[in-house]
């Protein structure tokens, strides 16, 4: 296959830094977002427009677009709107968790003429077995 | 006229062949003459259109969300990428579904005019990606060019000569 020079392409997409390469990911990824939860509801853009008490559809079709910077206002609004989740306000990745531990032991009594799959009992005539769990919350 | 479609490696992912146009015996595809002619005086805006269509090959698909459609005439694909409402370049495009675009030419686009009639540029261009899309599409229902099992590439005969015509 032939390739082409293309020189001031490649220089200038050498010049995009992961970082502003992955905040236009985002704008795209939600305006894809945005579109497929309108989809899911059978909302066009009018509707959506109404029911984000916006007056101009021009302003939805740029937030379809991939090119609009959102606010945390407008963002929190959609969510609301079209019952998705746009903004991920999980836990914060290093927060202390509180784990709760019981040790619960548990005894069971049983005589040497019981039969136990892989288990075998001579003396005494009667033993305990202790099953050890301990559970986590 | 003659032409031939090449892919951009650059920009093809997962999600999408991105293709431009080499036309005649030029060396260098549409798309690297929009960043020549328009890196100087719109920096930024080049610069955005082409993490555009980066996202597009790897993250989204070249969904129709993302363009101004019925640029060409009916039926045809021709699109344009939609420019930022501070923004004045215009990208012209055709889109074979989400998986495939061939990305022309273009260039800037006052806001003071509606038409893309009313600015020459722009209608050269114009004209020259709908005569494209023409031509492809002919060699699609000819069933020259064919799209790949997983619809990323085009298959067969990309080299479009005078005589084809």
């Amino acid at each position: 296959m032939e390739t082409y020079k293309d020189e001031a392409l490649n220089s200038l997409l050498s010049e995009i830094t992961p970082s502003e390469q992955a905040k236009t990911d985002a704008k795209m990824l939600l305006a894809v977002k945005i579109a497929d939860a309108m989809q899911a509801k059978g909302w066009n853009k009018t509707r959506l427009m109404k029911k984000m008490r916006k007056s101009n559809p021009s302003e939805i079709t740029r937030w379809l677009s991939g090119t609009q910077n959102f606010t945390v206002e407008t963002l929190v609004d959609l969510e609301r709107v079209l019952e998705i989740k746009l903004l991920d306000l999980g836990e914060p990745k290093n927060a202390e968790r509180t784990i709760k531990q019981y040790n619960i032991d548990i005894l069971v009594p049983f005589n040497r003429s019981q039969q136990m799959t892989g288990c075998f009992v001579s003396e005494p005539s009667e033993a305990y077995t202790y099953y050890k769990q301990t559970i986590y919350s | 006229m003659k032409f031939k479609i090449e892919k951009l490696n650059q920009f093809s992912g997962n999600k999408a062949g991105v293709y431009s146009v080499v036309l005649n015996n030029d060396e260098e595809t549409l798309l690297n003459k929009f960043v020549r002619e328009n890196e100087i005086s719109f920096k930024s805006e080049t610069k955005d259109i082409l993490k555009r269509l980066y996202s597009i090959g790897h993250s989204t698909g070249a969904r129709s969300q993302f363009f101004k459609e019925w640029e060409g005439n009916p039926g045809d694909g021709v699109c344009a990428l939609y420019d930022k409402p501070d923004c004045n370049l215009r990208l012209y495009c055709v889109c074979y579904g989400t998986q495939l675009i061939i990305v022309g030419s273009g260039g800037y686009k006052p806001k003071t005019i509606r038409a893309l009639q009313e600015d020459a540029k722009l209608t050269e261009e114009n004209t020259l990606i709908k005569e494209i899309s023409q031509q492809i599409t002919q060699r699609i229902k000819d069933k020259d060019i064919r799209f790949s099992n997983d619809y990323l590439d085009f298959t067969g005969d990309l080299s479009f000569n005078d005589e084809d015509l």
